[in-house]
C-alpha cells in the first residue's frame, strides 16, 4: 500500500540509489461514442430525446417486469383513456420552472428598468413536473417523487393512475438504475491511478505552482525514501479531469492572453508527468475547447512538447476508458454543477448517486448543458456499469463506494479543484481504495 | 566512492557557502548528475558536519513530510527546521521525512517563488533516480507526423471529394456536399465547354469552305500562318484582294513576318503563295525553337479569336479595308492542330512583335489607318524616315513627325521646322555615332498608334 510506514533501517539503506521501473497494466479506451459524436447543427434537439426515450424504453420495460411483475399495463399517453386505471407510463421528465433562465425572458427583462439580481440556483417552490413521451404530455402529482430531486431530462418509468382532470397522480416510481457491472478483476498487487482537475494554469500563483512542483517530485519518485519510491511506482496512470488553463470556480470567462501566456506551461506541466507515467488530459468547460458536450480532446498544437511522449493522451470530456480491467467512467464536472443548481442536491457525491440511478452522465443536456444534437444515440447514456465514477472540479474532495442492488461496486469520486485544495485523489485498482493527497 | 562523495560535499559546499545559492536535493542531482538519494545523503551530512565544525554559520535548512493525518487524509508538506516538531504532532502517521533545501542564512518562511525558480518542470526529468517506463518514451519525429495527419483526418466522403478536386485541378474548397462537388465540376465542364463549343461557329464554317478554295487556289496546305490567314472570311477576303490589289500592302505584310526571322524581298510579291512561303519558313524556325502551347492556352486563345473574330466582323461592317482590320496580327485558330499550332506561334509572334514595339495602346476612334485610294480628311501624325547629310558627311536618317491634312502645306512647314529642330540638337549629339540603318529595326510606330502591317512598307531604305 502506498501508506505503507517504511521499515526502520540505516540511512544509507533509507535512501538507496536504486532504478525503479512503473508498473504497467492493460489500458482501453472506450470514448468512441464521445470521439464520434456528430456536429451536424442542422438538426433539431428533438432527436436526442427522442433516441433516449426509445433505448430507455427497452432497458425500462423488463425492469418494469421485475418490479411489478405483468399486473400493469405499459401504456402511452395516447393511450391513456380510463380514469382512475392503474397503468405504467415511460416518459422523460420535464420540470416547469419559474426561475429557469429563458431567452424570451431576457428579452423582455430588458424593457424592465431595474435590473434583475443574477441567480445561480433556480428551485422554487411552484415547481411543478410533467411526463413526456413522443406525442403528448401529462402533468404529474406526486408523494413518492420529490421534485426538487430530480431534474429535466431523466427517462423513468411511473406507475399510477389519470383522474378526471387529466393529472396523473403517481403511485411508484421505476428509475433505471445501474446496468450490471462486468465482474471486477482480481489483483494481489496494489496498483494506483491518480485522479486530478481544476489545475487553472492561466493564474500562476505561486503557490499552486510550487504545490505542482512537490507533486512532480513525489509522482516522479524523487520525494521520499527508497521503500516508499518503490510504492509510488505502482502508480500507473494518471487523469487529470479538466479546469487545465481555467477551472470552474473563476466564473469570468478565459481570456486569449492568458491562454497563450499559460500554455507553455501547460504543456511543459503535461511533459513533465508524460515523461514519468501515462497521462491522459481532459478538457474542461473553461478550457480552450468547445463548450459543448462532448467535448473533443485538446488540439494537439497547444501540448507540443507532451505530444512527443508515447505515454500522453488527449481525451474527451466525458471520458471512458478501461484501466487494468476495471471501466473508468467520468467527466470534468459541468454536469453536477448544472443538476446542484437545478435541485436541492448541493452534495456532488449525491448528484453522482442519482445519475447512476438515473443511468444517465448529464440529463439536463441539451436543456441547460450545451450539447451537439444528435439524431441516432444519447452519447451520455452509461451503457456499462463503470467501477470508478469520478467528476471533476468539485469544491471538496469526496467519495463513497456505491453499491447497486444487482451487487454493483462503484468508487464514486469527487475531485476537488487543484488550485484551491492542492489536494489529488488517489484510487487502488485492487481494492477501490480511494485518499487524497495534498501538496502543501 | 568516496573520491567521489567527498568531490560532490565539497561542490555543494562551494555553492552554499561561497556562492551562497539556495539549493534543493532535485538541483544538486541534476548539477552534480548523482543519485536523488545520494543528494539527499550528501546534504543531510553537510549540515552536519557544518554544525559540527562550524557552529556559527547560520544555515536555513526546510524538510519534506509526507504522512496521514489524524482525519485519514494524506499530506505532504514543506516546513522549515524550526516548525519541523510541532508539524510532525499533526501526522498520525509519516511515511519519510528528509532534507529539501539548504541556503545560507536565516529565512523565518519558505520562499515560494525562490523555490519555483531553482528547477523548471523539464528540470525534473533529468534528475537520476526518475521513475519511469518503455511508455514513457518519446515517440519519432514519423509517429508525431502520422499524428499529426491523422488529427487533420476528414471523414471519407470528404477525402474522396477532395482527392477528385484535387485531381481536376479545379479549385481548392473545403465541400463536404456532394452536391456542391457536382456543381463544381459541372461548372469546370460549363467553363470548358462554352469555349470549345464557341469554336464551330457558322462563320468558322464559310471559312472552312473558303478553304478548299483556298486551298485550291494555292495549292498548298493550311499548316502555317497563311493558313489561318486564309481560313477567317474577311481575311481570305482580304488576302484575295490582296492578290488582286495593292502591291504595297502586300510588301508591308512579308516585312512584318521578315522583321524577325526572314529575308524578304523588298521588291513586291503579289503571289499569296510567296507570302505564305516565308511565313512558312518563319512559322517553322519559331516551331523549331518553341514548344507546343498547351490545350488550356489554345482554349484561351480560342477565346481570344472568338473575341477577335467579333471585333472583325463590326469592322467589317464599315468597310473591308485591309489595313484597319491588321491593325493587330490576327491569328485564327481551326479545329486542326497544325493550324493551332500556327496560331499559338502567330501568337507568340504577336508577342514577340508587340514587345519589341513596345506595345502602344489601341488605337483611337480618330486615328485613320492608311488605306489604297482613300484620303482621309482628318488630320494625321505620320513618321516619316528622313536621310541626309550632316556637316562632317555622315548620312544621318532621323525620323520625322509630320501631319496629314487637307491643309497639310501649312502644317507640315510649321511642323518640319519643329522637328527639324530637334534633329539637329540630335545630330550634334550623334557626330560620331556611324549611321546604320538595321534593316531588321522594327520601324518605330507612331506615338500612340497600333503598328500595322502598312509600317513594313515604309521603311524601306533608300
Amino acid at each position: 500500500m502506498l501508506l505503507k510506514v517504511s521499515p526502520k533501517s540505516t540511512a544509507d539503506e533509507e535512501f538507496s540509489s536504486h532504478d525503479l521501473e512503473r508498473q504497467i497494466v492493460d489500458y482501453t479506451d472506450s470514448s468512441t461514442r464521445f470521439y464520434e459524436a456528430p456536429r451536424d447543427f442542422s438538426k433539431q434537439y428533438a432527436h436526442i430525446y427522442s433516441a433516449r426515450l426509445c433505448t430507455f424504453r427497452n432497458i425500462l420495460t423488463p425492469l418494469i417486469k421485475n418490479k411489478w411483475s405483468n399486473k400493469y399495463k405499459i401504456l402511452k399517453l395516447c393511450d391513456l383513456r380510463e380514469s382512475g386505471t392503474s397503468c405504467v407510463i415511460i416518459g422523460t421528465l420535464f420540470k416547469l420552472q419559474e426561475l429557469k433562465p429563458s431567452i424570451l425572458k431576457e428579452l423582455s427583462d430588458q424593457l424592465e428598468i431595474i435590473p434583475q439580481p443574477t441567480r445561480t440556483h433556480f428551485v422554487h417552490d411552484s415547481d411543478s413536473l410533467v411526463l413526456e413521451d413522443e406525442l403528448q404530455r401529462i402533468k404529474l402529482v406526486s408523494d413518492v417523487i420529490d421534485i426538487h430531486q430530480v431534474v429535466t431530462g431523466v427517462v423513468c418509468a411511473i406507475l399510477g393512475s389519470e383522474d378526471e382532470d387529466g393529472i396523473f397522480t403517481v403511485k411508484d416510481v421505476c428509475w433505471p438504475g445501474c446496468s450490471i457491472q462486468k465482474p471486477l478483476p482480481v489483483r494481489n498487487e496494489d496498483r494506483y491511478i491518480v485522479l486530478m482537475s481544476g489545475l487553472n494554469m492561466a493564474s500562476k500563483s505561486a503557490d499552486q505552482i510550487l504545490s505542482l512542483h512537490l507533486f512532480l517530485e513525489w509522482m516522479s519518485g524523487l520525494a521520499g525514501t527508497s521503500y516508499y519510491q518503490e510504492e509510488v511506482s505502482k502508480i500507473v496512470r494518471v487523469i487529470i479531469a479538466g479546469g487545465v488553463f481555467a477551472n470552474h470556480s473563476d466564473e469570468s470567462v478565459l481570456n486569449e492572453s492568458d491562454v497563450i501566456s499559460s500554455a507553455e506551461l501547460v504543456d511543459s506541466l503535461a511533459a513533465a508527468i508524460s515523461g514519468v507515467a501515462p497521462l491522459d488530459i481532459m478538457p474542461g468547460c473553461k478550457d480552450p475547447n468547445d463548450v459543448m458536450l462532448p467535448q473533443k480532446p485538446f488540439h494537439y498544437c497547444l501540448f507540443p512538447k507532451a505530444t512527443e511522449y508515447k505515454s500522453f493522451r488527449r481525451v474527451s470530456n466525458p471520458y471512458e476508458c478501461e484501466i487494468g480491467g476495471l471501466l473508468c467512467l467520468g467527466t470534468s464536472g459541468e454536469p453536477v454543477k448544472d443538476i446542484m443548481r437545478y435541485s436541492n442536491l448541493d452534495n456532488s457525491q449525491e448528484v453522482l448517486k442519482k445519475t447512476l440511478e438515473w443511468r444517465h452522465l448529464a440529463p439536463t443536456c441539451p436543456d441547460t448543458v450545451p450539447c451537439t444534437p444528435s439524431v441516432d444515440t444519447d452519447p451520455f447514456i452509461i451503457y456499462n456499469c463503470p467501477a470508478i465514477y469520478f467528476s471533476g472540479n468539485a469544491d471538496e474532495f469526496g467519495t463513497t463506494l456505491y453499491e447497486g442492488e444487482e451487487g454493483q461496486r462503484i468508487r464514486i469520486v469527487s475531485i476537488p479543484d487543484f488550485c484551491n485544495t492542492k489536494s489529488i485523489a488517489i484510487i487502488n485498482l485492487a481494492n477501490l481504495e480511494c485518499y487524497s493527497m495534498s501538496f502543501s | 566512492m568516496d573520491e567521489n562523495k567527498s568531490e560532490s560535499l565539497n561542490s555543494i559546499k562551494n555553492i552554499i557557502l561561497d556562492e551562497r545559492r539556495l539549493v534543493t536535493y532535485t538541483s544538486i542531482s541534476k548539477e552534480l548528475c548523482i543519485h536523488v538519494n545520494k543528494a539527499k545523503i550528501f546534504l543531510r551530512e553537510f549540515v552536519d558536519e557544518l554544525r559540527k565544525n562550524k557552529p556559527n554559520v547560520g544555515l536555513s535548512v526546510s524538510y519534506i513530510i509526507s504522512g496521514s493525518l489524524k482525519n485519514n487524509k494524506l499530506l505532504t508538506i514543506l516546513v522549515l527546521e524550526e516548525e519541523l516538531v510541532s508539524v510532525k504532532d499533526k501526522f498520525s502517521t509519516i511515511f519519510f521525512e528528509h532534507i529539501y533545501s539548504v541556503c545560507y542564512g536565516h529565512c523565518t518562511s519558505i520562499d515560494k517563488s525562490a523555490f519555483i525558480a531553482i528547477n523548471t518542470f523539464e528540470d525534473y526529468l533529468l534528475c537520476k533516480g526518475t521513475v519511469k517506463n518503455n511508455i514513457c518514451s518519446k515517440r519519432s519525429y514519423e509517429e508525431i507526423g502520422t499524428l499529426k495527419f491523422k488529427s487533420q483526418e476528414v471523414p471519407e466522403k470528404n477525402l474522396k471529394n477532395s482527392i477528385k478536386k484535387d485531381s481536376k485541378n479545379s479549385i481548392k474548397e473545403e465541400n463536404h456536399n456532394t452536391q456542391n462537388e457536382v456543381k463544381t465540376i459541372k461548372d469546370h465542364d460549363k467553363k470548358t465547354d462554352p469555349v470549345k463549343s464557341e469554336i464551330p461557329s457558322p462563320k468558322y464554317n464559310s471559312v472552312t469552305n473558303n478553304k478548299s478554295l483556298d486551298k485550291k487556289s494555292n495549292g498548298k496546305s493550311n499548316g502555317n500562318i497563311m493558313g489561318f490567314l486564309s481560313k477567317t472570311p474577311n481575311v481570305k477576303m482580304d488576302i484575295n484582294k490582296k492578290d488582286k490589289g495593292d502591291i504595297e500592302n502586300k510588301t508591308k505584310i512579308t516585312k512584318k513576318f521578315d522583321r524577325e526571322e526572314t529575308n524578304i524581298d523588298d521588291s513586291s510579291k503579289t503571289n499569296g503563295t510567296e507570302i505564305k512561303l516565308t511565313e512558312k519558313k518563319s512559322v517553322n524556325s519559331i516551331i523549331a525553337q518553341k514548344n507546343e502551347a498547351s490545350t488550356q492556352k489554345k482554349d484561351i486563345k480560342v477565346e481570344k479569336i472568338d473575341i477577335e473574330v467579333k471585333v472583325r466582323n463590326k469592322k467589317t461592317n464599315q468597310g473591308n479595308s485591309f489595313g484597319k482590320k491588321r491593325k493587330r496580327v490576327l491569328h485564327v485558330s481551326d479545329s486542326d492542330s497544325d493550324c493551332e499550332k500556327s496560331d499559338s506561334l502567330a501568337d507568340e509572334i504577336t508577342l514577340e512583335r508587340e514587345s519589341e514595339d513596345e506595345i502602344p495602346p489601341t488605337p483611337s476612334a480618330t486615328i485613320v489607318t492608311i488605306t489604297p485610294g482613300l484620303v482621309n480628311a482628318k488630320k494625321r501624325r505620320k513618321i516619316i524616315d528622313k536621310t541626309y547629310t550632316d556637316e562632317e558627311g555622315f548620312m544621318l536618317t532621323k525620323k520625322e513627325e509630320i501631319y496629314e491634312s487637307c491643309s497639310d502645306d501649312e502644317v507640315h512647314t510649321k511642323e518640319n521646322v519643329d522637328i527639324k529642330k530637334q534633329v539637329t540638337v540630335e545630330t550634334t549629339a550623334l557626330k560620331n555615332v556611324p549611321i546604320k540603318q538595321s534593316k531588321k529595326k522594327s520601324s518605330p510606330s507612331q506615338k500612340h498608334k497600333q503598328p500595322t502591317m502598312m509600317n513594313f512598307f515604309k521603311k524601306v531604305p533608300n
